[in-house]
């Protein structure tokens, strides 16, 4: 009994470790230069050509466009399927059943596939890079996820709140912003963030439909890859993870935030 | 079928004492009611005796053998849970079958102990439903085969009939007694309910605050109740402050004879149905100051002459709030605590 | 409050969102496309080939990922210490990018790698050459191994979250039964785990097969997985080439809605009980 104890714990502790090893090797990756072959460490350990890959032009748009992109795919992702999922999740309607498959599907057909077939439409309609064209595609692939967290979240919280507030005489828009919005405030945030890492990381998709006009990490990260260049590609790796926690973070900070002074909401 | 004996079980979690030295010694076949409020511990003493936790101190022991350490799984101590607990994945049978499968019995004699137990509990054509396809009589007769098929050393009802409506649960008590007798199963009834327990146990054990207050037949409890706490538990009850004096107790309703010592500060335990209210009388006289109809009885709040204020219990005459009256009351049904 | 309509108002957008995006996506990628080019492309022995190594790729990852996963589930639910620090280590691959693993098993599993200097330390090998071909590999175990690395977690951290939200009550009362640990995790909590590792599963294999960036930076020069397959034929320049790309891309699409067909039909299968009441499922 003791025994398997200790064997149960060891194996669930070597795979935490496991999950974040990675990472600190791609630290030590992007530190150390020169690091020939039997060398288990780099030989040196240097920051100034770090800082030289940092501050290259090329970094700070491609961050920027990654950003921005991001926002606005997760914007339009919550706009469509917070209604969606409150109706899948509350109602029972003829259709619902579709409509759950329906925002299955871009986690079925693969993003290789989905970008080849619109692109080929995208260039007939004027689609292609435009960032119209790139934030609609990534939404597309953020959908799936953004409404299954939801979903699941106006399942569990259901209607008696918002019905009980309009017999209290709230408007709609006051049940709303100060019902609904507060209830599902955790869910939405976590179908921001998903939202918000599905299009930080998408490259197939950026890469056909923004015709070579937006230029986001994966883009800069993947020819170094091509290349074999595993030292810049760690250093874009790092900006690349972090970027993308920083802005997570934020995000969560700025709405919790704001829903703390305005609502009183208990944390 | 087992005795069921504990000698000082003590529970202690995170510095909190649930349960204080508890000895209570359940017969072979016998059907005991573990009474108390919700918090008092009674789940807690429950999965003590199943296995499903270890006491920090005391024993349990089996037959004379103490089996405190043996696992749950090899104590064949079954707990019906309130909730049934019924896998939801299984159908009737393979709910049933599932200690039986535990053991490795043979598929044959499986079927066979599961079709007689269908029998047994009235639910011979439910074999083939999902538990969410039952009622919740269904669920909980289920659940009592799960258990029974089993043959137990010791069967455990946690608040079984909780969750049932009240007709529901008056029949079910009925059905879970009348297969006690049948099955000659030691039992144990956890419960907060006072009148269950009293319509279905041969002893009820009243549990407050971790500690065991008193172990008796229900009438006897009921009468005799063995302090105040039990007295205040058991049903509602005046309390009236007194002295001993010489053998007597001195209170507003008079002196009664007692079998205590003197004492300053008493206190007379006299429930409200024993307290007899007249229109006219040589006794104690009051006026009624509040009155509530409770359906087969209305009670009244009575102010004495002498200012306290008790509660009466009655059937037969109804008065008005303002009426005068006297009250009295037998010496047997005045209960004398030191305190 | 309630009109008959308001759901349909409500996901309307999302509908014909999605509806647009896919009908575009699909209707002008078959059109023009006859029986003749599938004939042709089916015909193809490389199709052939790319097809079995993505389905197997997928399958191997697919199998590995969830029983391991599922595994890992079970021993978290089992140790008490640590859960918090076990957890957060686990969510971290769950969110780190393909490309950013790609990087990291190039640089642990590549024959210059770590996993090779450890070798020539232990004395196993003396020269890179002969340590074996992890990446780049006709069997794709770089490629494997990304999926390994991202879908482990995943699975274990969905199946933990499962696991937890089955009453605890199951398992005392399968315990108060006389079922043996074994007994309770194989008879009770395996079974109620099943709708949850059936979306896993399809997730998880839906990946493996239609993921692009993976097999294009880590694959074999021998043959490639089909969406790759595809892509590097539409950007050819050929005569014929987007067309062929095109009907592998429609038959990437075809075994996709397959797959998520089968699964919407196994839910309801699966769930032929229901959770009522305190059982939580």
């Amino acid at each position: 009994m003791k025994l398997t104890r200790r064997v149960v714990g060891l194996v669930v502790w070597t795979a935490a470790v496991a999950c974040v090893l990675p990472l600190v090797s791609l630290l030590v990756l992007a530190l150390g230069r020169q690091w020939p072959f039997p060398h288990l460490f780099p030989r040196v350990f240097a920051v100034h050509h770090i800082a030289q890959l940092l501050l290259s032009p090329r970094l700070t748009e491609a961050v920027i466009t990654s950003l921005a992109i991001a926002l606005l795919t997760t914007v339009l992702t919550l706009l469509l399927v917070f209604p969606a999922a409150k109706a899948a999740g509350l109602y029972n309607f003829k259709g619902r059943e579709a409509l759950k498959l329906l925002a299955l599907l871009p986690v079925m057909v693969p993003a290789a596939t989905f970008t080849m077939g619109l692109h080929y439409a995208a260039i007939r309609t004027g689609l292609v890079s435009t960032l119209l064209g790139v934030v609609v595609i990534h939404t597309v692939f953020a959908v799936p996820y953004a409404f299954r967290i939801l979903l699941h979240v106006f399942e569990l919280v259901g209607e008696r709140h918002e019905e009980q507030a309009a017999m209290l005489g709230a408007g709609p828009l006051m049940v709303f912003s100060a019902v609904t919005l507060p209830l599902v405030m955790p869910g939405m945030i976590t179908a921001a963030t998903m939202s918000f890492i599905i299009s930080f990381s998408q490259y197939i998709t950026t890469f056909m439909i923004g015709g070579g006009r937006f230029l986001t990490v994966p883009l800069l990260l993947v020819p170094h890859v091509q290349g074999g260049e595993l030292h810049v590609a760690s250093v874009y790796s790092l900006v690349f993870i972090l970027t993308a926690l920083l802005a997570l973070v934020l995000m969560q900070i700025l709405v919790r935030k704001f829903y703390r002074e305005t609502y009183f909401l208990n944390p | 079928m087992a005795r069921v004996t504990l000698l000082g079980v003590t529970m202690t979690f995170d510095a909190k004492q649930i349960l204080d030295r508890l000895d209570l010694d359940i017969k072979n076949g016998e059907l005991v009611a573990l009474l108390g409020p919700s918090g008092s511990g009674k789940t807690t003493l429950l999965k003590l005796i199943a296995g499903l936790l270890s006491p920090s101190a005391g024993q349990v022991l089996f037959d004379g053998v103490d089996v405190t350490t043996v696992p749950a799984r090899k104590r064949q101590a079954i707990i019906v849970f309130q909730d049934h607990c019924l896998f939801p994945h299984m159908t009737v049978r393979e709910n049933i079958a599932f200690g039986l499968r535990a053991r490795s019995e043979s598929r044959l004699a499986i079927d066979k102990k599961v079709s007689h137990i269908l029998q047994v509990v009235q639910l011979p054509e439910r074999g083939g439903s999902y538990p969410h396809e039952l009622s919740g009589g269904e669920k909980q007769r289920i659940a009592l085969a799960r258990a029974c098929v089993l043959e137990p050393r010791v069967l455990l009802l946690d608040e079984p009939f909780s969750n049932l409506d009240v007709n529901l649960r008056i029949s079910m008590r009925e059905f879970v007694v009348a297969l006690q007798r049948e099955l000659k199963l030691t039992c144990v009834l956890v419960t907060h309910d006072k009148e269950e327990a009293f319509a279905m146990a041969e002893r009820v054990a009243v549990l407050l605050d971790g500690r065991l207050e008193q172990v008796d037949t229900a009438e006897n409890l009921y009468a005799k109740p063995a302090n105040r706490k039990v007295a205040a538990f058991l049903g509602e009850c005046n309390f009236l402050p007194g002295k001993i004096l010489a053998g007597r107790f001195h209170c507003c309703l008079g002196a009664f004879p007692v079998d205590l010592p003197d004492s300053d500060h008493a206190t007379g335990m006299l429930r409200y149905e024993h307290l007899e209210v007249r229109r006219s009388g040589d006794e104690v006289r009051g006026r009624i100051v509040g009155r509530a109809f409770a359906g087969r009885h209305t009670t009244y709040r009575i102010e004495l002459d002498s200012g306290a204020v008790l509660t009466a219990a009655a059937c037969q005459e109804l008065y008005s709030v303002g009426d005068a009256v006297s009250v009295a009351c037998a010496e047997r049904d005045m209960n004398v605590y030191i305190g | 409050m309630h009109t008959p309509s308001k759901p349909y108002l409500l996901a309307a957008p999302l509908a014909i969102f999605l509806a647009l995006t896919f009908g575009v996506s699909l209707s002008i990628g078959v059109s023009g496309l006859t029986p003749e080019h599938f004939y042709a492309v089916f015909a193809n022995r490389d199709f052939t080939v790319s097809l079995v190594a993505t389905l197997s790729v997928a399958a191997i990852a697919t199998l590995i990922s969830n029983v391991g996963g599922a595994v890992l589930a079970f021993f978290m639910l089992k140790v008490a210490t640590g859960r918090a620090w076990v957890r957060h280590s686990l969510q971290l691959p769950i969110i780190m990018p393909h490309l950013v693993v790609t990087i990291i098993v190039f640089h642990f599993f590549a024959q210059t790698g770590i996993i090779a200097r450890l070798a020539w330390w232990a004395g196993l090998i003396e020269h890179p050459n002969q340590f074996p071909l992890l990446v780049f590999d006709r069997l794709a175990i770089g490629i494997i191994l990304v999926y390994l690395y991202k879908q482990i977690p995943f699975v274990a951290m969905v199946c933990f979250d499962s696991l937890k939200s089955i009453s605890h009550r199951f398992g005392e009362a399968g315990e108060n039964l006389g079922a043996t640990p074994w007994q309770v995790a194989m008879w009770i909590y395996l079974p109620l785990l099943r709708p949850t590792l059936l979306a896993t599963i399809l997730i998880t294999f839906a990946f493996a097969f239609g993921a692009f960036e993976v097999p294009f930076l880590l694959g074999t020069p021998a043959w490639r997985t089909l969406p790759v397959e595809a892509y590097v034929l539409y950007t050819n320049i050929d005569p014929g080439a987007r067309e062929r790309a095109m009907t592998i891309n429609v038959t990437i699409a075809a075994i996709s809605l397959g797959l998520a067909l089968i699964y919407s039909k196994t839910e309801r299968l699966i769930a032929h009980y229901r959770a009522d009441g305190e059982g939580r499922i």
